[in-house]
């Protein structure tokens, strides 16, 4: 008897360690955090690739189980045991093979068919209503609203409920943009014009990402899309066509106000335009190649510096000036070796353009 | 002429191990140094090949280290590009390629019962070229640091304007050494199975490893120029103001994708054949009954082989292909899927029924039958377009590929080297080391690769040499890391049984799984002229005919 058990025992180990182990650690997944995915749609493409995802799931696991268990079941009836004779020499049945053949191929084509309908569905509606270029840099992204007047980055806003159209250019290397809640990723290709639609059926904050590797900080070349109500929308375009404009009303003390103040002839007087473009400010350098770094004329208004890498507080952009290349390494900004208050006035300068 | 009387003249079972003469060590190098046995040869490819398994498996340690936990300060962002690149060129054409030519070379003149290659100083070529190949891609490290671009190397990345370190010539002057390497390795080996099998052994009969290795070497020999073409026009638009991938200047950027893949879709199933190949050869011999379908097994890699040529450009969903492709590659894609169901199928069908003895070199065999469809089926997703376009460059492709070249090649690699140890060896790996080398690697890869499509799913490009806290990707990271180790600690089981059994292993003897085919008829390991006389054969089973004379495969019509 103690055999056969043996065989058993081991046959479930491999049950276990085979098919159970990982639907255990998939259900195990329970940390927080993780709604950044198309599992989570929030908008008609990515929510129809999470049903399309869930029907490729469980066609995926009927047929490795039904493997599985076929092979484990071979493996615990058909074990050899002592002075057992050869079994029969079967060699094959052209039966069995047609129907195998058949059969797959059966679910392929069905699947097939899905692929080719799903296409037509989330492809771009006639009807947009605006359109953003979407610029990958090294390593961060430009969004400009075309025809707006608006050029802003790491964050792009959208009106809830509206197609947008995306064009995607790079005048680098490639990168793929990608916010996995709303819709699928699209390579960024120099001299390719490729496109994309965006369109979010809830507001909320959405976390784009760049996904085709695209050198030194790949990892850190990451956006948000907000995507808020019309009138909403209307009112943060309007804010971000004008010019910079330090917030200095409210209960801004007048310290503060000095400081501001200090940081913006600081930052005329710094190289900070020959890669950053505040717009209104008067710059020494030419803005022509202010293209290097991110647009800065609202920054302040903005969730994150430095492509996602930072919630954009005042310590953390301080941290940032310090020395850009400990946060960020391998990031196209220099350390510039900034005195503390030099940093303290920029800091509040920049902060303040909301 | 074959006789009803003597089915198989020329081989007889060797009962026992031939001592072979005691020799220097200094005549034993310089017997490798100057070989053009095809034995010796498949030995040295694959004990480089090992040796960049683990070179190739430390730098997947480091990268593992990195991601365990958010904001990894292991690496930094450069030495992280480096060991992912490397890891993947290492692992691809430095471990997976050669340990495959070393399997062919080895066994294929051995299984056709032929005395050596086609032709065996091209054979010394071969390695050679292997061997300067890999010392030169490593050797960048020295002058600038090691390739950084990925194994992909996608231009413009690769340009030198934003990548001016010599890394990527390297990397382009080595992968055209290693693809002439491969090219006469594999044109030895198509011309020795066209022209040097025994008699009897028509392509009706060829062991499926042979039928196989035959395959993988017409798309190694039509995939590989590709890949050189795309590595010269690199080299020269690094080096002399040529402007192949420079968009506004002519070029175009996406030409190295399509020639890269040309090349590496077909180079996916050169990776997986062979193995097909070798686990179509053990699973029979362990369920003691044959191959069930062969033809059907043979032929379906006939059908992979012309259809890997037309799938390439499902690696490029993203790039905004126009419709009318998108529909073709996913469909071919799709298609591809037919003949790799039919083999598991029949492969299951070949354990079913049989009496089936577990061994190390079976449960690796059925570790691959259990693994190598978790990867098929989510390449079958990948190939659905706009699934695709979710979870392309994300770590759902890490697990995919991961679940084919682990779960697949790499598991069937370890059924085939507890298989056919003894036989190049003259001893038997220990049993005991062996069970402990098969449940950490199998447990490992499943800990270290299936949380990818987790994170895939939860959207962590892949790539990315660190990520920040809060996204949900900490446990399965870490978890991931974790297995990694748990296979390094499998992989050095395995090196410390080879070792203990070179030196005090069981003994052998010519026939120690009462297998079938031609190489079992030698001695373990073959003398260096394989069989004293040439061998003939009437069926698939020339072996099994010796050993049961009244109830031969031909005398019932089969083969």
């Amino acid at each position: 008897m103690s055999r056969p058990r043996r065989t058993s025992r081991r046959a479930f180990a491999l049950l276990v360690s085979a098919v159970i182990l990982p639907l255990v650690l998939a259900a195990c997944s329970t940390e927080p955090g993780n709604n950044h995915t198309f599992l989570n749609p929030a908008g008609p493409v990515a929510d129809t690739v999470n049903n399309l995802w869930w029907l490729l799931f469980w066609i995926m696991l009927a047929i490795e189980v039904l493997v599985a268990t076929l092979v484990i079941t071979a493996l615990v009836r058909f074990r050899r045991k002592p002075n057992d004779a050869d079994p029969v020499q079967i060699t094959g049945n052209t039966r069995l093979e047609i129907a195998w053949t058949v059969a797959p191929a059966a679910i392929l084509v069905v699947l097939l068919v899905l692929t080719l309908s799903t296409m037509v569905s989330v492809s771009e509606p006639k009807e947009t209503t605006m359109n953003i270029t979407a610029a990958g840099k090294l390593w961060w992204w430009e969004f400009d609203y075309q025809g707006m007047n608006v050029t802003t980055g790491n964050e792009m806003h959208i009106p809830v409920g509206e197609a947008v159209h995306i064009d995607l250019a790079s005048d680098n290397v490639l990168h793929a943009f990608w916010v996995p809640n709303l819709s699928g990723k699209r390579e960024l290709i120099p001299g390719h014009n490729n496109t994309l639609w965006l369109k979010a059926d809830t507001a909320g904050t959405y976390r784009g990402e760049c996904a085709e590797f695209c050198g030194v900080e790949h990892a850190n070349m990451n956006f948000i899309v907000v995507a808020e109500s019309r009138p909403e929308f209307d009112a943060w375009i309007k804010r971000q066509q004008t010019p910079a404009t330090p917030v200095t009303t409210g209960n801004v003390s007048a310290e503060q106000r000095a400081l501001i103040d200090q940081g913006q002839q600081t930052i005329t007087k710094q190289a900070c335009a020959g890669c950053h473009v505040i717009a209104g400010l008067n710059q020494p350098y030419s803005v022509v190649q202010g293209k290097i770094g991110p647009n800065l004329t609202h920054v302040g208004s903005r969730a994150y510096i430095a492509a996602g890498t930072l919630e954009n507080t005042p310590e953390n952009l301080a941290r940032w000036l310090r020395n850009p290349q400990e946060v960020k390494p391998g990031n196209k900004m220099p350390n510039l070796n900034l005195d503390e208050t030099t940093i303290k006035q920029i800091v509040a300068y920049l902060e303040s353009l909301k | 002429m074959v006789t009803a009387t003597s089915p198989t003249p020329g081989i007889t079972l060797v009962p026992k191990h031939s001592e072979a003469p005691q020799r220097s060590i200094g005549y034993h190098i310089k017997d490798y140094l100057t070989t053009v046995d095809h034995k010796k040869i498949g030995m040295m490819y694959l004990f480089v090949g090992v040796f960049f398994f683990v070179a190739g498996g430390i730098e997947a340690l480091f990268v593992r280290l990195q991601l365990a936990r958010p904001d990894g300060k292991i690496l930094n962002p450069e030495q992280y590009n480096q060991m992912y690149t490397m890891h993947a060129t290492t692992m691809v054409f430095l471990f997976a390629i050669p340990v495959l030519a070393g399997f062919a070379n080895y066994f294929v003149p051995l299984m056709i019962g032929a005395r050596d290659m086609a032709f065996p100083r091209m054979n010394a070529l071969g390695i050679w070229l292997l061997i300067c190949g890999g010392v030169m891609m490593n050797t960048s490290l020295f002058f600038g640091g090691l390739p950084n671009a990925g194994w992909f190397a996608y231009a413009p990345n690769t340009l030198p304007e934003y990548n001016p370190s010599h890394a990527m010539d390297f990397w382009a002057v080595s992968l055209t050494l290693l693809g002439i390497s491969s090219i006469v390795g594999s044109i030895n080996i198509i011309v020795t199975i066209l022209k040097m099998r025994c008699p009897g052994m028509r392509f009706n009969t060829l062991p499926l490893f042979v039928w196989t290795a035959m395959v993988q070497s017409f798309l190694l020999v039509f995939a590989l120029p590709s890949l050189t073409t795309a590595a010269v026009f690199l080299l020269m638009d690094r080096n002399f103001g040529t402007n192949f991938f420079k968009a506004g200047a002519g070029g175009d950027p996406l030409l190295w994708q399509h020639l890269f893949w040309a090349f590496g879709h077909p180079e996916v199933y050169i990776l997986i054949l062979p193995v097909f190949g070798m686990v179509s050869e053990i699973l029979p011999v362990f369920s003691r009954k044959p191959i069930f379908g062969y033809i059907f097994i043979a032929w379906s890699s006939v059908a992979i082989g012309f259809l890997s040529f037309i799938v390439w450009a499902h690696h490029m969903f993203d790039t905004g292909l126009p419709s009318a492709a998108l529909a073709f590659f996913a469909s071919s894609t799709t298609l591809i899927a037919i003949p790799t169901a039919v083999k598991v199928f029949n492969w299951t069908a070949t354990l079913w029924a049989g009496r089936i003895v577990v061994s190390t070199p079976l449960l690796f065999a059925v570790s691959f039958l259990l693994m190598f469809p978790i990867g098929g089926l989510s390449g079958v997703s990948l190939a659905v377009v706009p699934f695709d376009w979710q979870v392309t460059d994300t770590y759902y492709v890490v697990a995919h590929i991961h679940y084919v070249f682990f779960g697949g090649s790499t598991l069937g690699l370890f059924a085939a080297l507890y298989y056919w140890f003894p036989k190049m060896t003259g001893r038997m790996l220990s049993e005991k080391l062996g069970m402990w080398n098969f449940w950490l690697i199998f447990l490992g890869m499943n800990l270290t690769f299936f949380p990818m499509h987790m994170l895939g799913l939860l959207g962590m490009p892949r790539r990315q040499w660190t990520y920040h806290e809060g996204l949900g990707w900490n446990l399965y990271n870490l978890i991931s890391t974790v297995g990694a180790f748990m296979i390094a600690a499998g992989v050095a089981v395995f090196l410390v049984n080879a070792i203990l059994s070179l030196v005090k292993g069981t003994r052998a003897g010519a026939d120690p799984w009462d297998a079938w085919t031609l190489e079992w008829a030698t001695t373990s390991p073959p003398a260096e002229y394989n069989f004293a006389r040439t061998p003939v054969v009437r069926s698939r089973r020339p072996l099994w005919d010796l050993k049961h004379p009244d109830d031969q495969d031909w005398m019932h019509g089969g083969h």
